[in-house]
């Protein structure tokens, strides 16, 4: 029996279904062990970088409105509802985004510090930090002097988080990613590879991750043996 | 995977890809290139 359930989460800092998908896949984890109980395995997760946006300026100059109408080619007023709708679905799960200070930039340095956080031991608590901040606080996510200093409230060497940002050090991990990401044919996120056979996109309901993850678990814990007899 | 568990939408299968079996409801709220798409 497996005792650990790998998955791997496609997702961008910039995506508002992401930070409601990690709530969402975080509930259906917690149903999950609560349901497998003592032997339940543990859950390993791992962020993988996606850009969604990678043209944007660091500085846009605009709302978040402005940028959804100028890439949707949609009415202000349309954008405005759908960003209505995605706040009350983010409240649901706890999280209170405000657009209106919102700071659209391009994300590529946040996912290098993702790796960066991630080579020290707190890749989740960055990814967590990154997206509070920029869908909630009104945070700049896009500048190295501004991801420096959450990475120093996430206790990383500030200098040293400049350093790395400046000079690229993770960038080469970030196109591993999104090359890994095309390959398995991801074209929106968040998407999440559990166990490395199955494939959940969106923002799905926590009883969709409980349930693939309890498949996962049931289908480790079946000598193939008996699988085979099964599909016989 | 069990169909009575969860809804299988399709399959990925490529030459050269990873194969992964998509699993869930296929109107889950998801980003896309350039912005928030399916809000």
């Amino acid at each position: 029996m497996s005792e650990t359930i790998k998955v791997d989460i496609w997702s961008d800092i910039a995506c508002p279904w992401c930070y409601i998908g990690k709530r969402k896949f975080e509930a259906g984890a917690e149903r999950f062990a609560a349901a497998a109980g003592a032997d339940a395995p543990e859950v390993v997760i791992e962020y993988h970088s996606y850009e969604l946006s990678p043209d944007t300026p660091v500085d846009f100059a605009g709302s978040e409105i402005d940028f959804l109408a100028t890439h949707k080619g949609m009415p202000a007023e349309q954008v405005q509802g759908m960003l209505d709708n995605v706040t009350g679905i983010a409240a649901s799960v706890g999280l209170a985004y405000d657009f209106g200070s919102l700071q659209h930039t391009n994300t590529v340095k946040a996912h290098e510090l993702l790796h960066y956080a991630k080579a020290h031991g707190i890749q989740l608590a960055a990814v967590e930090r990154l997206l509070k901040a920029y869908f909630v606080e009104g945070a700049h996510v896009g500048r190295i002097e501004d991801l420096a200093d959450l990475g120093a409230e996430l206790g990383l060497d500030r200098a040293d988080v400049v350093r790395s940002l400046t000079e690229n050090e993770y960038l080469p991990a970030v196109r591993a990613d999104q090359a890994q990401g095309q390959a398995y044919g991801i074209n929106g996120v968040p998407f999440f590879v559990i166990d490395g056979k199955y494939g959940v996109s969106g923002a799905q309901d926590p009883d969709t991750f409980a349930q693939v993850l309890q498949q996962v678990w049931t289908e480790d814990s079946t000598p193939e043996s008996d699988a085979e007899e099964r599909t016989a | 995977m069990s169909e009575n568990t969860i809804t299988t939408e399709a399959v990925v299968e490529a030459e050269g890809r990873p194969t992964i079996e998509l699993v869930g409801q296929a109107e889950a709220g998801g980003c896309c290139g350039g912005g928030a798409c399916g809000v």
